[in-house]
């Protein structure tokens, strides 16, 4: 087994995957991860360089630019319409080896999850997971200028702090909507064409299809963006019933503590707080839920906390962001209504 | 006859265990161990395979002497053969070094037409394996299959990608990687349950796989655990004062401001 | 002397948890509502995972498990649901485990594997409206005609009685002879002259289809006499033995289900600013709880265990089931404390334990039975010192 670890040579520079959503927008947390990149460049005194490959990638140059990368190297081609495992991991490897970045960060989206432990193997390099926090620190041991990666640990009831100390590059996915997007005037881009031809499939895996849009199915919980859950305080089945329209509302799905599921308000599939079950959605809000160890443990890694139950003293209402002390149906049906009259609007 | 290899791992049950107030680790005399839910799912694949077109499904596991009980478990959901991959050497390998030294033990005890991976381990959350396996093997890794179909050595699989789905033709050897919403495990008959306990588990050590020592454990981990602290559960907890209405008016103004809602 | 489970009781304990929590947890609550027996797809299902020859050997389809797994798979079930816990220790304990005792080449290939599969469900009676612990008064009848025998009577409080197809019947030869003139008959649902009566609206177990059972002249192959005919009683008498282990360890099941719902609410209410489980008046109940489930649970492990080594279990069998039954109905009480208001609604499921555990003071002996059975062996061991 040979790895390609660069051994020899000055690394420098942090990259990031400038990620194209759905072939048609920059995603949110590429856009959150050039901010934060920025940053650490900035502490470092390095350069920041966000990488784009895509479909008309010129479309997406002018966003990225305003977020303030020193450098964006971009591709564009119809094979790059999609993130594909046989010619992204390729294309970035060989620039990796080429230029030689510090500190290559991904969103932790399913095409970053993919590329960046593909990369990590060929460079030998270690990839800390899921990041929810990057910073720039010294270690006695190991050295200055290191990229310090926290990371939620056993079930998220730890942080844990990661570094990468010898191999490069430096190496991180990280959460969406853990940093802010901010747009940067100081900053002078360069923007750098990258040639790319598609390269002939080696006939393993072969599209029989071009790839097609699908309804978005139910969304197991674990992958929502929005949660709204209810537990005991909601009080009846007739309240519970109403979480579905907020959640429609909100883009999101229902959840449900233990009593809802014993009392047959909803099923055993909506119960957050099981064996494994863990979800990570940008908002969570909790009707009438006080917040027993099995739930709350489960959702602590959501981005946005909201509690709404008659108990500011509640285990749920101490991890909140925001806290609404009131019935939880009354403030249930105002969102309804109120969201109701924004769409309208 | 396909041969399938499954990796297992054995990992606390996170969801149900208790946790160190200070540093947040896990308390391991409250957790039990368990066999990780999505290498269940890997499982189940192997032997739904199984059922239609007949394998030979081989388990392997790395870990510490006592993995052999989620190897014993893979043998009564029907796994043939168990292969446990231990060494104490192997100790405090980060996502890279388990990597290599699955992939080792895959090329020892191979080769395979299929191997299948669990998407995440819950103690680790890495999700790295699969990819890992499929750089250093040189084996194309599927992942989200939907629907699949195997005809000699081809593979048609349906595949949810972001929110597309696509229709693809895959040669074997092939990586699957299964997650939860992938299939439904099986429940283990009590009859397989009493013979598995007289399964063979084969064993391997660092030396019967090959490699330098500096590839694996801790000397081959690239990353650092510098630190664990107890997840601070406390947020800034504004309150929303007012009535009914102003307060849902408050909440999603706040919800406009982080980008939640946008229009 | 090792306390622990071994490498396959936790694994039984691990796939009887995941099935009952993933397949029956739903049923549980609409089984005691509606008084109605589970759905007949997962009566097969826990026909495939072997749930109805727990201890059967393998040729008959059984899992051939040690009386050890046999109480984990019981408690589990009955964690879970009262009910399908009871049908299925009845099933394994009374009805299959006396056919294979004693039962025939025969009655072991047209019998065995139907019921170690679960094609068919059995079940077990002594009982009638006028003998219940005085089992040797029963007044069903079997009379000898040729090669058959001509059944008449009347049963009563048959578990499994709706459900089931297949029933070990108690009746008498010669009500002269009392205990002696005891034979068990293997009796088909199907036999002409074999009815199922009223069905009984119960305060618990309710997913239990118990019954009453008629004969009116059932003629009964010979043959289907379990055991010799004159050992009728004996056979009765260590088919409980095994049944109280079983019934034990539905009673533990049901404990647990409770004192697990009042510990996870005394740690999640909050009165007075803090959990309700920190004061002393609620933190004590859950002690004593617990104190008298791990008793019970070593008990029942006891008597297991002795009927695997195939010592004599039935003093063990009698206290391990006394014991268990006391600590179930007390956790109940105690957990339905615990949840004040919310326990006495039917919103939870806390007075569903609490109407379940009642049950198992009553059948398979009450526990003044039990007492009865217990002190005999205690004159018996001191009258002769």
């Amino acid at each position: 087994m040979k790895d390609a670890n660069i051994t020899g040579g000055e690394h420098r520079d942090i990259w990031v995957f400038a990620e194209i959503q759905d072939h048609e927008r920059v995603l949110e947390g590429a856009l959150e991860l050039i901010t934060r990149g920025r940053e650490l460049a900035d502490a470092l005194g390095e350069r920041l360089c966000a990488l784009i490959f895509a479909l008309n990638a010129e479309e997406y140059l002018p966003l990225i630019e305003r977020h303030g990368p020193d450098i964006i190297m971009y591709a564009s081609d119809p094979a790059l319409k999609h993130y594909d495992d046989r010619i992204i991991p390729d294309l970035f490897a060989g620039l990796i080896a080429e230029h030689r970045p510090s500190i290559v960060l991904f969103p932790s989206t399913e095409a970053g999850s993919d590329l960046a432990p593909r990369l990590a193997a060929r460079f030998g390099t270690g990839l800390t997971a899921h990041c929810t926090g990057l910073s720039i620190a010294d270690h006695p041991e190991y050295g200055k200028n290191l990229l310090l990666m926290e990371r939620p640990a056993y079930g998220g009831n730890a942080i844990a702090a990661v570094m990468c100390p010898h191999a490069r590059p430096q190496m991180a996915t990280v959460r969406q909507g853990v940093f802010e997007k901010r747009e940067r005037t100081d900053v002078k881009t360069e923007i750098v064409k990258l040639s790319f031809s598609a390269p002939g499939s080696d006939g393993r895996i072969e599209s029989l299809q071009a790839p097609l849009r699908r309804d978005r199915p139910a969304v197991p919980l674990e992958q929502a963006r929005v949660i709204v859950a209810g537990g005991r305080g909601l009080g009846s089945k007739k309240n519970f019933d109403r979480l579905y329209e907020l959640a429609s509302l909100l883009g999101g799905e229902t959840g449900a503590t233990r009593v809802p599921v014993f009392n047959r308000w909803c099923g055993e599939e909506r119960m957050i707080g099981q064996t494994g079950r863990t979800v990570r959605p940008r908002l969570y809000i909790g009707f009438g839920v006080s917040g027993q160890i099995q739930h709350t443990a489960s959702i602590v890694e959501s981005e946005i906390i909201v509690s709404i139950n008659t108990d500011p003293e509640s285990p749920l209402a101490e991890m909140s962001d925001y806290v609404v002390t009131d019935d939880a149906a009354a403030v249930l049906e105002a969102l309804i209504a109120r969201l109701k009259a924004e769409k309208q609007s | 006859m396909l041969s399938i290899l499954i990796c297992v791992k054995q990992v606390p049950d996170t969801g149900r265990a208790l946790f160190d107030l200070k540093t947040g680790a896990i308390d391991r005399a409250s957790a039990e161990n368990i066999v990780n839910p999505d290498d269940l799912h890997a499982l189940e694949t192997a032997l739904s395979i199984r059922d239609t077109v007949g394998a030979r499904i081989t388990a392997l596991s790395m870990g510490p002497p006592g993995a052999r009980e989620a190897l014993y478990e893979a043998a009564a959901y029907g796994a043939d053969r168990c292969v446990l991959l231990c060494d104490p050497r192997f100790a405090g390998s980060d996502s890279l070094a388990t990597s290599r030294a699955l992939a080792a033990a895959i090329i020892k005890t191979g080769p395979f037409d299929l191997i299948i991976t669990g998407r995440e381990a819950i103690d680790g959350s890495t999700g790295h394996v699969g990819y890992q396996l499929s750089e250093i093997l040189k084996i194309p890794l599927v992942t989200r299959i939907h629907a699949y179909n195997i005809e000699g050595r081809y593979i048609t699989i349906e595949r949810l990608y972001g929110h597309e789905y696509q229709k693809i033709r895959a040669s074997l050897p092939l990586i699957l990687s299964v997650g939860r919403e992938d299939n439904r495990v099986r429940f283990l008959r009590l009859a397989d349950i009493a013979v598995s306990s007289n399964t063979a588990i084969e064993e391997l050590s660092m030396d019967d796989i090959g490699g330098r020592e500096d590839e694996y454990g801790i000397t081959g981990s690239p990353t650092v655990v510098v630190d664990t602290r107890k997840f601070n559960h406390t947020r800034s907890r504004e309150s929303i004062e007012g009535g009914a209405t102003e307060k849902a008016r408050a909440i999603v103004q706040r919800l406009k401001k982080h980008g939640i809602l946008q229009y | 002397m090792d306390l622990s489970l071994n490498g396959t009781q936790l694994m039984v304990r691990k796939a009887v948890r995941s099935f009952a929590r993933e397949a029956l947890e739903e049923w549980a609550g609409v089984l005691d509502r509606e008084s109605r027996p589970l759905p007949s797809e997962l009566t097969a299902e826990m026909g495939r995972i072997n749930l109805w020859g727990i201890q059967a050997p393998r040729e008959y389809g059984g899992a051939d498990l040690d009386g050890i797994s046999y109480t984990v798979a019981i408690e589990e079930l009955s964690r879970v649901s009262a009910a399908v816990g009871l049908g299925v220790t009845v099933h394994n304990s009374v009805c299959l485990a006396p056919l294979l005792k004693f039962g025939t080449q025969d009655q072991l290939n047209r019998y065995a594997h139907e019921l170690a599969s679960g094609k068919k469900i059995g079940g077990f009676t002594v009982t009638e409206p006028q003998a219940g612990s005085d089992a040797a008064s029963i007044c069903t009848t079997a009379v000898r005609k040729g090669d058959r025998y001509i059944i008449n009577g009347q049963k009563a409080f048959v578990t499994n009685g709706g459900t089931g197809d297949i029933f070990l019947v108690a009746a008498t030869l010669d009500p002269k002879k009392k205990a002696r003139g005891i034979a068990v008959f293997i009796m088909e649902k199907n036999m002409p002259g074999f009815e199922v009566g009223k069905v009984e609206d119960m305060m618990g177990v309710r997913g239990n289809m118990v019954s009453e059972l008629y004969f009116n002249n059932v003629s009964v192959p010979a043959e289907n006499i379990l055991g010799r005919a004159e050992d009728g009683f004996r056979v009765c008498m260590q088919a409980l033995d095994i049944g109280r282990i079983g019934i034990a360890a539905q009673a533990l099941g049901i404990g647990m289900a409770a004192y697990e719902a009042a510990a996870g609410y005394a740690a999640e209410r909050r009165q007075f600013g803090r959990p309700i489980g920190e004061f002393q008046g609620v933190a004590f109940k859950l002690a004593e709880m617990k104190t008298g489930l791990d008793a019970a649970r070593l008990l029942i492990y006891r008597a297991a265990h002795l009927k695997d080594k195939g010592l004599p279990y039935s003093v063990e069998s009698a206290m391990c089931k006394r014991y268990a039954s006391s600590v179930a109905m007390e956790v109940c009480r105690e957990a339905l404390q615990v949840f004040g208001g919310y326990g006495y609604v039917k919103d939870l499921p806390v007075e569903r334990y609490f109407r379940d555990a009642k049950i198992t003071e009553i059948y398979e002996g009450t526990s003044e039975v039990m007492n009865i059975i217990i002190g005999n062996a205690i004159m018996k061991e001191f009258e002769r010192m």
